[in-house]
């Protein structure tokens, strides 16, 4: 019951939509993501290479994104914006773990595990390598896990902000993000 | 390692335990399953902890997060002859401030090059890490050139000592002016190279790249296929020296920042100054390279002392005629007659010791110039003539920081074009090119933004969004009504889409008041600007306000020619949800009749689609259901016949289907309706695009009909559910409608303190959002006296139960349209009656 009636709104997206259709082409979801990732990616060497003393702050770069890509194609449902960014961020930060790593071992493969106890900074591209191989195994099980670490470890959101992404409460994303942990580190032991 | 052979199970025991707290769960654990327990405990154990990688992102992706830390330094030496990195040193072509240049080859198998190669002083690699990281930072920056006038940065690194150094394009040419005087070139052509060279320093200005010492030995000119090149190098060079010297941590000969490294002769008086230096120093430059060029002199004597510069420089026509020693290698009255008027201005306004009266940008001044060689009348005049435009350019100076300055220099330029293009020619094919480079100008503001360069932040990040405030302020400065007009419309457009409507709205306001405040506003760019203002009034649900500016957006629209379709089409496509909005449904009907037959006459099945869609509405809000239902699935007919991505019919296909199950339920089919509307919730969430804006509305209609059907439980979890959606601020708007479904759901399951606390805040928030006077409010109202009356406060009660009468006896049927809604309305009238009549007898 509301004056706000509800076909008003989407009405008006509609004519928006009709308008616009040839010039904001939504994407499949495989295109989306790559353009996220795209983004960040491009973002984030941004950040550095002009600064190598800053702190990318991974919040930042997924609103930054967001901006920028919202422009393009007109996302009107941040959360699901904020899912993929999520996901483009862990990939972002994996890729660049990946790269470190192999510079360090000169190319050499190795299993990593994770390395709470070394200094965190040389532990640092085994950690994520590590954890993205145990959430690929996660994964398998339940993807909304992944999705609370991807948003919580990789991105920095808060709780509140996982909870309206996955739009449930506070509390249900809390426990989601404890069940993540556990199952990890069961994973990764 | 996995102890658990179903790991559902082990996941969902874990949960419940995570559920639970202190003595229930323990007790749970002791319920279940031993293997179960013990595969349970310890993953309960890791949730509970504190990870120390998980738990602390911050420091776990610390490195991540920053670029490589800085090599160690080493001893730094560096000599000629020898092998550095891939290069092989072969010659030493000079010698500067920065150190040594030589030439160099690189061949490592796989490609041969001839490169500069730059070594920097040892005073300077001694200075410390921070300036070899600020050469890094600056060598990514320069290697963002790419103009085939600027020698480009290929490479740089540290020698095996540790000493930074660069490696450029080598240029095998002579200085401009050598060149020219070698090939005895004439006025025109000398021209032409300097166009030539500030292009290519506009090109870099645009990457916020200031060079700061173009001097003829930085400008060489090649020849490639009998066509002269001029390459301007080192650029930001000087930036670099300048911030190493800052350093201060080093002796470098050097008595005050930067200033011995300068040629006074070509370098603008403000640097030296402490002012921050900007792109019109190198306009000064150019300036200084074009006078020499054109008078074989410098503007001021190799010996002028650093800062007299102030003094305004000898006009070209009149140094010409004064005695040089030697030979002067053209006729100096001839050539002062060339000089004199044109190329006179162009020079002194180029080399005004005043910054801000200079050329806004090195386009500006190529733009002159060329403008000159096809003979037309120039920008630039003589301080004396107090001519219009230069109090316009004076008018627009503001100040700004250096970081931006070139992309402004170009905007406010641009203002400057489109007032003398607008003002003294009216051909159309001008203001065609004046709306291009408007839009242009609207490219660069968006990269402003984009680019919101961190060097100017120290390290801190600026935000898109603090950008685009900033852009903001900066348009709303720009002089030029119409350019101004265009690029307020391009941000609040760009405000529209990222969901922050009331700053779109006063843009579009801003936007429209400038064109209007233009004395010739181009009509297309208007009647755009009016039509965003009216759907953001619309947006704000200031309906009459909104038609106006429509109908005068679409008057404005069809007396082009051509006309504009998108505002035509936009305007057509608004009326009949205005009219419904204002309740005046047999216009809606009519204009929705307008509107179809426009779209079908277009053959475009989107605009069919709407067509169909927005007279099937009108209709349904009038009554008329069976037609309404004929025309949605028109609408959904022309939904297939559009031509799109598959994902984009599928999200075409649902929404019509959603409407669909408005349509029934209003036809009373309320199980085909519930089915339609569970379906597009799946379907939304599958699309995954826009789906929270569409599973609200979907549940509102499923909560609904829950509640005409009274299943108040299924009612209770889809309002709450909608209220947790409507958290999001985007759909803020929508909470008070949640509120409501759910007050209603718990007076209907007789949780009166519930309904009581979700009534109470229904309430507020319609009433903030909607007015006192708004029908949700007083729905709102009805319940928070139910609520009470349950609670068995009845005298609380009394007073929202005889609102609530007097308001709710002002919504007639043509207000609430929906069937659902006005069948709910009838049984909240009847609960209120029947509660004041409960309460008026208990009383007496």
């Amino acid at each position: 019951m509301s004056e706000d009636t509800p076909q008003q709104r989407p009405n008006r997206d509609l004519a928006e939509l009709s308008v616009a259709s040839a010039a904001a082409q939504a994407s499949p979801l495989d295109a989306v993501f790559e353009d996220v990732y795209a983004e960040l990616r491009r973002l984030s060497g941004r950040h550095l290479d002009a600064d190598p003393h800053a702190t990318l702050s991974a919040t930042g770069l997924v609103h930054e994104a967001y901006l920028k890509l919202n422009r393009e194609k007109q996302w009107q449902d941040r959360a699901h914006f904020f899912r993929i960014a999520a996901q483009a961020m862990r990939q972002v930060l994996t890729d660049r773990a990946r790269a470190r790593y192999a510079q360090k071992r000169g190319g050499k493969q190795q299993a990593v595990t994770l390395k709470a106890d070394l200094l965190v900074s040389e532990a640092s591209e085994e950690n994520v390598l590590a954890i993205d191989a145990a959430l690929r195994q996660l994964e398998a099980y339940d993807k909304s896990l992944v999705q609370v670490v991807e948003m919580r470890f990789f991105s920095g959101l808060d709780m509140h902000e996982i909870a309206e992404v996955l739009d449930v409460s506070p509390r249900t994303a809390a426990r989601k993000w404890a069940r993540a942990k556990a199952h990890l580190a069961a994973f990764l032991a | 390692m996995q102890t658990y052979p179903d790991w559902y199970l082990l996941d969902a025991a874990l949960d419940r335990a995570l559920d639970l707290e202190g003595e229930a769960r323990t007790e749970y654990l002791t319920t279940l399953d031993p293997d179960l327990r013990r595969a349970v405990e310890p993953l309960l154990a890791e949730a509970l902890r504190d990870n120390p990688i998980l738990d602390h992102r911050d420091a776990a992706l610390q490195t991540l997060l920053q670029a490589q830390e800085p090599p160690a330094r080493e001893q730094a030496t560096a000599t000629e002859g020898t092998q550095i990195g891939p290069y092989r040193i072969e010659a030493l072509v000079g010698e500067g401030g920065m150190g040594r240049v030589y030439r160099a080859h690189r061949n490592d198998g796989t490609f041969q090059q001839t490169v500069a190669l730059k070594i920097v002083r040892q005073s300077l690699a001694l200075a410390g890490s921070d300036v070899a990281q600020r050469l890094r930072r600056e060598r990514d920056l320069l290697a963002t050139l790419d103009h085939d006038g600027i020698a480009c940065l290929l490479d740089g690194g540290e020698t095996d000592d540790g000493v930074p150094y660069l490696v450029t394009e080598f240029i095998d040419g002579a200085p401009i002016t050598t060149w020219a005087d070698a090939r005895a070139l004439d006025v025109a052509d000398r021209i032409r190279l300097v166009i030539e060279v500030a292009r290519a320093v506009d090109h870099a200005h645009r990457r916020f790249v200031v060079h700061r010492d173009l001097k003829p030995s930085n400008v060489l000119v090649t020849e490639r296929d009998g066509v002269p090149r001029p390459v301007v190098l080192d650029f930001g060079i000087a930036k670099l020296l300048e911030q190493a010297e800052e350093l201060g941590t080093f002796g470098f000969p050097l008595t005050r920042t930067g200033v011995r490294m300068l040629t006074p002769a070509y370098a603008a008086p403000e640097l030296f100054t402490p002012d921050p230096v900007t792109t019109a120093v190198d306009v000064y430059g150019l300036g200084a390279l074009l006078y020499e060029l054109l008078t074989d002199r410098r503007p001021h004597e190799d010996n002028a002392t650093p800062g007299l510069g102030t003094r305004e420089v000898t006009r070209p026509s009149e140094v010409v005629t004064q005695a040089v020693d030697g030979e002067a290698s053209f006729d100096p009255l001839a050539r002062s007659r060339v000089l004199r008027g044109d190329l006179d201005v162009i020079c002194l306004k180029a080399l005004h010791p005043e910054a801000r009266r200079r050329y806004d940008s090195a386009a500006e001044l190529a733009d002159d110039l060329e403008r000159h060689l096809e003979g037309l009348p120039v920008e630039a005049r003589p301080d004396s003539v107090g001519y219009v435009l230069g109090r316009f350019v004076r008018r627009h100076r503001f100040s700004v920081g250096a970081g931006v300055v070139a992309v402004l220099a170009l905007i406010v330029g641009l203002g400057f074009s489109l007032v003398t293009l607008a003002g003294e020619r009216e051909a159309r094919a001008e203001a065609e090119a004046a709306a291009a480079r408007a839009k242009e100008a609207s490219e660069i503001l968006v990269n402003v933004f984009e680019s919101a360069n961190p060097l100017k932040t120290e390290g801190r990040m600026i935000t898109v969004r603090e950008a685009l405030g900033d852009a903001v302020d900066r348009v709303q400065r720009v002089e030029d009504d119409i350019l101004r007009g265009y690029l307020l419309t391009q941000l609040g457009i760009l405000f529209r889409r990222s969901d922050e409507r009331v700053r779109a709205d006063s843009l579009f306001a801003q936007a429209l008041a400038a064109y209007e405040a233009s004395e010739a506003p181009p009509i297309d760019e208007m009647a755009l600007a009016r039509e965003r203002y009216a759907g953001s009034r619309v947006d704000f649900q200031d309906y009459e306000v909104g038609l106006a500016l429509f109908q005068q957006a679409h008057r404005e629209a069809t007396s082009i020619d051509p006309p504009s379709d998108p505002v035509v089409f936009a305007a057509l496509s608004s009326y009949p949800w205005i009219y419904r909005s204002l309740g005046r449904i047999d216009e809606a009907i009519h204009h929705s009749q307008q509107l179809l037959s426009y779209a079908q006459a277009s053959g475009d099945p989107h605009k069919t689609m709407s067509g169909h869609y927005e007279l099937s509405f009108s209709l349904l809000m009038a009554g008329r259901y069976e037609e309404a239902l004929t025309y949605a699935e028109q609408s959904l007919a022309a939904v297939k016949r559009i031509d799109a991505t598959p994902y984009r019919i599928a999200y075409y296909t649902t929404f019509t289907h959603c409407y669909i199950g408005t349509v029934l339920q209003n036809l009373e089919r309320f199980d085909e309706a519930v089915r339609y509307h569970e379906r597009c919730v799946e379907a939304f969430q599958e699309i995954d695009v826009q789906q929270t804006k569409h599973t609200i509305h979907a549940k509102k209609e499923l909560g609904e009909i829950a509640l005409l059907r009274r299943q108040y439980v299924v009612a209770k979890d889809t309002f709450a559910a909608l209220h947790r959606l409507a958290q999001d601020p985007s759909f803020h708007f929508e909470k008070p409608a949640a509120l409501l479904g759910l007050a209603f759901a718990l007076n209907g399951l007789e949780d009166f303190t519930a309904a009581e606390s979700a009534a109470r805040s229904a309430l507020a928030q319609a009433t903030v959002l909607y007015g006192e006077t708004s029908p949700l409010s007083a729905w709102a109202t009805a319940q928070l006296g139910l609520a009470l009356v349950g609670r068995g406060q009845h005298e609380a009660a009394r007073p929202y139960l005889e609102t609530a009468r007097s308001q709710l006896r002002l919504l007639t049927r043509e207000k609430i349209w929906d069937q659902v809604e006005w069948a709910l309305h009838e049984r909240e009238v009847a609960w209120v009656e029947k509660a004041l009549d409960a309460i008026g007898r208990s009383d007496s």
